[in-house]
């Protein structure tokens, strides 16, 4: 009769385990219902006043304060526009909202309005998963081609069937812009005697001069690994040139084991060697750099413009240091890795698109640039005259930025290119920089993810 | 038949007429009460519901190729293949087999030997305070933990500084940030953390231990190694046993320190399972495969904790 029992609770236990695998359910993923419509409403409209009343719920991961104050200025301007409808902002901190989007997005209720992060691992799925609307009628009505440059549109955009970015429908508005350029010491580089290069050859010739007299060239912390992306961006994209570049991180040509990615590998593990950059780096927080370059202690900084703020806090201050994009050779034209900020988009299954289109455009027009700006932030497409603001740091940003959206010469983060190219990118820069492996082992790393990767699917 | 028949006489028979039949009679209900059901369905409902039915889910999801929002591909035990054969991730098997070198053998030994000093001068005064100051790592929260060592490991921290204090210069480096010494130093956060819960869980087992013995021990001319091995050890297989499950566990688990400290880094010279995991699911859209790895680390924690408990005495396990 003992083992009766035993094979009874064993038996049990085998339903149980079975009941909950049953219960699971099928392929996950199938369980939510088939996505509304990602199409826009059937006709398209821009007259918000007569859409009755309207509640929009907007999520958000701009917790900082420039920003959130500006969003939260726009917000009450809006709702004072149209005083039918009310705007419900809900933000979450950047990690926090990734992690909840995706079910947000396929429940029967989504926000009408989301900030999707652009890249393979977040816009392109939902775009794959049906989830996100298609801009395009909405373009049109708000005249979106005009008030944006297209590669900036091209940043927000992904084939429906989520294999490709920079091509296909346009799923998001960015209102803000970032670059990754070169910081310089002012009063560090009068004290050398030098001049502020105006490209990466005339950087270059320059690191010995400065390790001559003891001072440290550029300061460089790759603790937090993302810089790792900026650096290597920064000294190879204006190799490739705008073109070539965008191609590449797209996945529309080129490779990864070419003699330009060689080149700036060497030249990468060179500085290490050399100790051009702060050494132990792979020890430093990248905050812990841009303050050391702040105080004075480096004559350069390579990284992008959210780094101002420790900067100038560190004692630069406002005009103490400068910032500058470095083409390959003096004259050439200008190329930046850089971007925008996440793109405001609407999920499916809203049920205000009209209304949620409406606010987009409202939040990404001229006078939410100078909102933007009045809070030190970068707009994506600058309204003021940065003469007003010559001769300091955020002068400098605004100039360059708009030299840079003039040229077209934005080219997207690197990492966009495949989802685990990030963790392929930082992990090998480490090591390539730590002296762990040589240039070869280095691009046929990179190599080997890209070509591995063939497209969203 | 055997059944019905046992059941029959254990309910009939007297009770000294059946003494060998008392130990079965006592494992197995006389009658089999359907109410008994009803006492347990509470715990058992609560259990399947937010840990067998998450479980089997979680099994579910560990088959499937699945970005986490557009329908799953079935690739059957294909992730648990990628993920017991890819360099990437076996490497970070091995380096948490570093980590429970540091976060449980290298604690427990040292908390051994201090709790046996401390025995010895219980007498001591500020004992209390010393015991509070070792144990006070436990209640910090690992992420302020994880910020402190940064700034202590850091080129300019603490560590560096007293070495260059010393004359030591030479030795002071980056200790994060350095490929040979990242999951050392990773490692001793944690020795540093689990120190203070072993030392007072085994002080709480020594205090277990009747005076006598130690008395008796010195009387035969016992010494404070002699003492260690020969009262206090078996005396502490309980606590020991308790300790090692704890640390091993948190071992096995680390995430935390990681991510604040060194992110996986340099290279990929401190990644563990556990940083993979929200890494692969949250960062790469990677559900399945992440999902495959947590289970992976469920059965390796199951299995170590299964082994650990053999030292624990009978009664006590």
């Amino acid at each position: 009769m003992h083992r009766t029992r035993t094979v009874r609770s064993a038996l049990a236990l085998a339903a149980a385990a079975a009941t909950a695998v049953l219960l699971a359910g099928c392929a996950p993923g199938s369980g939510h219902a088939t996505p509304a419509s990602s199409h826009p409403s059937a006709s398209v409209s821009t007259d918000v006043a007569s859409l009755g009343k309207v509640t929009l719920t907007v999520w958000d991961q701009e917790t900082t304060p420039g920003i959130s104050d500006s969003l939260d200025a726009l917000n009450k301007q809006f709702e004072a526009k149209y005083p039918n409808v009310t705007v419900d902002r809900v933000v979450r901190s950047g990690t926090d909202l990734r992690t909840t989007l995706k079910l947000a997005l396929s429940s029967p209720n989504p926000p009408d309005v989301i900030q999707a992060n652009q890249g393979f691992a977040d816009m392109a799925t939902y775009v794959k998963g049906g989830l996100l609307t298609d801009l395009a009628p909405y373009a049109d009505a708000y005249d979106w081609t005009s008030r944006f440059p297209s590669s900036q549109l091209a940043l927000d955009s992904v084939t429906p069937d989520g294999s490709k970015l920079g091509s296909g429908n346009l799923y998001g508005v960015s209102i803000t812009g970032e670059m990754v350029g070169t910081f310089y010491n002012k009063s560090v580089l009068d004290r050398l005697g030098i001049p502020v290069p105006t490209s990466l050859e005339e950087l270059e010739s320059d690191l010995p001069k400065i390790t001559a007299q003891g001072v440290l060239p550029i300061a460089f912390g790759d603790q937090d690994k993302s810089p790792a992306v900026h650096l290597l961006g920064a000294v190879l994209m204006p190799q490739l040139g705008q073109d070539a570049a965008a191609k590449l991180v797209f996945h529309q040509a080129g490779s990864f084991d070419s003699p330009q990615v060689t080149q700036a590998a060497q030249l990468l593990a060179g500085w290490a060697k050399k100790g051009y950059v702060s050494s132990g780096f792979n020890g430093i927080s990248s905050n812990t750099a841009a303050t050391t370059f702040g105080k004075g202690g480096a004559a350069f900084f390579l990284g992008g413009v959210w780094n101002q703020d420790a900067i100038q806090q560190a004692g630069a201050g406002a005009s103490g240091a400068g910032f500058t994009v470095l083409p390959a050779k003096k004259g050439d034209p200008l190329v930046a890795m850089g971007g925008i900020g996440m793109g405001w988009a609407i999920p499916s299954g809203s049920k205000q698109k009209d209304a949620a289109a409406a606010y987009i455009d409202f939040i990404s027009d001229a006078n939410a640039m100078k909102v933007l700006e009045g809070n030190n932030q970068l707009p994506a497409v600058p309204t003021a005259d940065a003469a007003s603001q010559q001769g300091t740091l955020t002068g400098d940003i605004l100039s360059t930025w708009s030299q840079l959206t003039k040229a077209n010469g934005l080219v997207p983060y690197m990492d966009w290119s495949t989802p685990t190219f990030y963790d392929t990118i930082v992990s090998n820069v480490q090591s390539l920089m730590g002296g762990k492996e040589d240039s070869g082992t280095f691009t046929r790393a990179l190599q080997t993810d890209y070509s591995g990767f063939t497209g969203g699917n | 038949m055997t059944a019905t028949d046992g059941a029959a006489t254990a309910r009939t028979s007297p009770p000294p007429a059946h003494r060998d039949g008392a130990a079965t009679s006592r494992r197995r209900p006389r009658r089999r009460d359907h109410r008994a059901y009803l006492y347990v369905a509470p715990a058992f409902l609560f259990v399947a519901a937010f840990v067998l039915y998450p479980v089997g889910q979680a099994i579910w999801i560990s088959l499937y190729q699945w970005d986490g929002v557009t329908l799953a591909k079935w690739v059957g035990l294909g992730n648990y293949l990628t993920a017991l054969s890819s360099p990437a991730l076996t490497q970070s098997y091995l380096h948490v087999g570093v980590l429970v070198f540091f976060y449980a053998v290298l604690p427990v030994a040292v908390a051994l030997v201090l709790a046996a000093l401390l025995q010895r001068g219980a007498r001591l005064r500020g004992v209390g305070v010393l015991q509070t100051l070792i144990f006070l790592p436990q209640v910090v929260a690992a992420v302020v933990i994880g910020v402190i060592w940064t700034s202590i490991y850091a080129p300019d921290g603490l560590i560096n500084s007293a070495l260059r204090l010393l004359g030591l210069g030479v030795v002071a480096h980056a200790w994060l940030g350095d490929f040979s010494t990242a999951l050392p130093a990773v490692g001793l956060i944690g020795t540093w953390v689990e120190i203070g819960l072993c030392l007072v869980l085994f002080l709480a087992g020594i205090a277990q231990i009747p005076g006598e013995l130690y008395e008796a021990a010195r009387v035969d001319g016992a010494g404070f190694f002699r003492e260690l091995v020969a009262v206090t050890l078996p005396a502490l297989r309980g606590p020991l046993s308790v300790a090692l499950t704890l640390t091993v566990v948190a071992a096995l688990k680390t995430f935390d320190i990681v991510f604040v400290t060194t992110g996986g880094g340099p290279g990929t010279s401190t990644t563990v399972p556990a940083y993979q995991v929200y890494n692969l699911a949250f960062n790469q859209g990677q559900v399945g495969m992440a999902t495959t790895i947590g289970i992976i680390l469920t059965v390796l924690v199951l299995l170590v904790t299964l082994l650990i408990r053999r030292i624990a005495p009978r009664d006590d396990a």
